[in-house]
């Protein structure tokens, strides 16, 4: 009985670990908890990807909600481009999960979410040092929208104002991250980020803050398939929520005080580190 | 009655207390910038208010399963969320710890759809911006769609 309980208390203590270093990562990156808390619950803890994806599913909406509350109280997420873009996300979520997520295996989810990572990287290092974007117009969708707002930088000391350029391929990019999120549980926060930082060109800061406001509806939307199918794992999901949700909370802390290209910098090696042992284990070279 | 004859002063189009005079702005290209911050602030409440009471009850449930019998490895690696309101009311009823961290997990689930809501409203209330109300109510009408009837 004794080692029983010590073991079990030893097995929540390693995935409250792994979850609050994701709650960190994920709230400073908006790549919500799952890009830390899926590879280590499947490569080092042994658990099957689908349950392992259903308890990162949960960490996104307790990262989103928690580092959201901070951000959104802070006035760095932009509510109106979060809400219009839902649209494409929530439905390219209903579509992945409900359709794709039944007929991939494990390797094969395993390995678009490695070359996902890895491809995303690539425009990300292009401008890793910028502090702010310059030069940005809206587009006519934005400006129609009225998407283009400020938010005060406590680095910089000052209120920035900022333009949203690229509306239309945000929407096909949320819309993928959508179904990517649908059927990987990471809440897709990658896919999010990158359109904000590539398509949008607002500063990072409201792309982080932004995607993580998004990542826990798109999650919400997702959560009911792993609900359905019996993937949620009480025991798992309880340590995972608690520590990511605390993880988040001290995430938020730092990212409000960092330099956009330092948050940028997070982001891109988190990118790189899970792309490449996520692609491992999906071709089976687990260690 | 020459005080009537006396012209207006000429003033500018749009801002009638800016005389015509002043050096003429360049062209805006920044929209002016909006914000909202009744929807952010009630936001923000929503979210903490969610995820503290969704992971206390779970929390709860953990400590009260751990009073009952201590779960073992095994146990927590397969034991699986039974999702049927009328098993989880009983197990609550029960006092099973199982059923009280499902509960927490669907508070949780619960947290950005309710803020999602709340933002619908606001935008109709406080914003008067019924463009985006219509917005926030699709996106409410699939996130709701896809918890409740995808299976």
């Amino acid at each position: 009985m004794h080692g029983e309980s010590s073991s079990s208390i030893a097995w929540i203590l390693e995935v409250a670990g792994a979850s609050f270093a994701g709650g960190v990562v994920g709230s400073i990156s908006g790549l919500g908890g799952g890009i830390v808390i899926v590879p280590v619950l499947t490569i080092l803890m042994g658990m099957p990807i689908k349950q392992a994806i259903a308890a990162s599913i949960v960490s996104v909406i307790a990262v989103s909600s928690g580092a959201g509350s901070v951000y959104v109280k802070d006035h760095i997420t932009n509510v109106r481009i979060a809400m219009f873009l839902e649209l494409s996300t929530a439905l390219g979520a209903i579509i992945g999960a409900a359709i794709l997520a039944p007929i991939l295996n494990g390797s094969v989810l395993s390995i678009i979410f490695g070359i996902t990572l890895l491809l995303s990287l690539l425009p990300i290092i292009g401008n890793i040092g910028e502090e702010l974007p310059e030069h940005v117009h809206n587009d006519r969708l934005a400006t129609f929208l009225r998407l283009n707002g400020d938010y005060y930088d406590k680095r910089l000391g000052r209120i920035v104002e900022y333009n949203v350029a690229g509306i239309p391929p945000s929407m096909g990019i949320m819309f993928a991250a959508g179904i990517i999120s649908g059927l990987l549980g990471i809440g897709a926060g990658v896919l999010k980020v990158l359109a904000h930082e590539i398509c949008m060109k607002v500063p990072t800061k409201v792309s982080t803050a932004t995607s993580n406001f998004m990542i826990g509806v798109t999650a919400a939307a997702a959560a009911g398939v792993y609900l359905h199918r019996g993937l949620l794992l009480p025991y798992l999901v309880v340590p995972v929520a608690v520590a990511v949700l605390v993880g988040a909370l001290l995430g938020t802390k730092l990212m409000e005080k960092m330099s956009n290209a330092a948050i940028r910098k997070v982001f891109a090696v988190a990118l790189a580190v899970i792309g490449v042992q996520m692609l491992m284990r999906g071709f089976g070279w687990s260690f | 009655m020459d005080s009537e004859k006396t012209p207006p002063p000429v003033t500018n189009e749009i801002d009638p207390k800016v005389p015509a005079s002043a050096p003429r702005q360049a062209p805006i290209e920044r929209n002016p910038i909006q914000h909202e911050f009744a929807i952010q602030d009630v936001s923000a409440w929503v979210l903490r208010i969610g995820v503290v009471l969704s992971t206390s009850v779970m929390v709860l449930g953990v400590i009260i399963s751990y009073i009952h019998h201590v779960p073992s490895v095994h146990h927590m690696k397969h034991f699986v969320f039974v999702d049927h309101v009328s098993v989880i009311w009983n197990g609550v009823l029960a006092g099973r710890g199982g059923s009280i961290i499902d509960v927490g997990v669907y508070l949780l689930v619960l947290t950005p759809i309710v803020r999602v809501f709340t933002s619908m409203v606001l935008f109709i209330v406080a914003e008067k911006d019924y463009f985006y109300a219509v917005v926030t109510f699709f996106v409410l009408l699939m996130t709701l769609g896809a918890l409740l009837f995808i299976h």
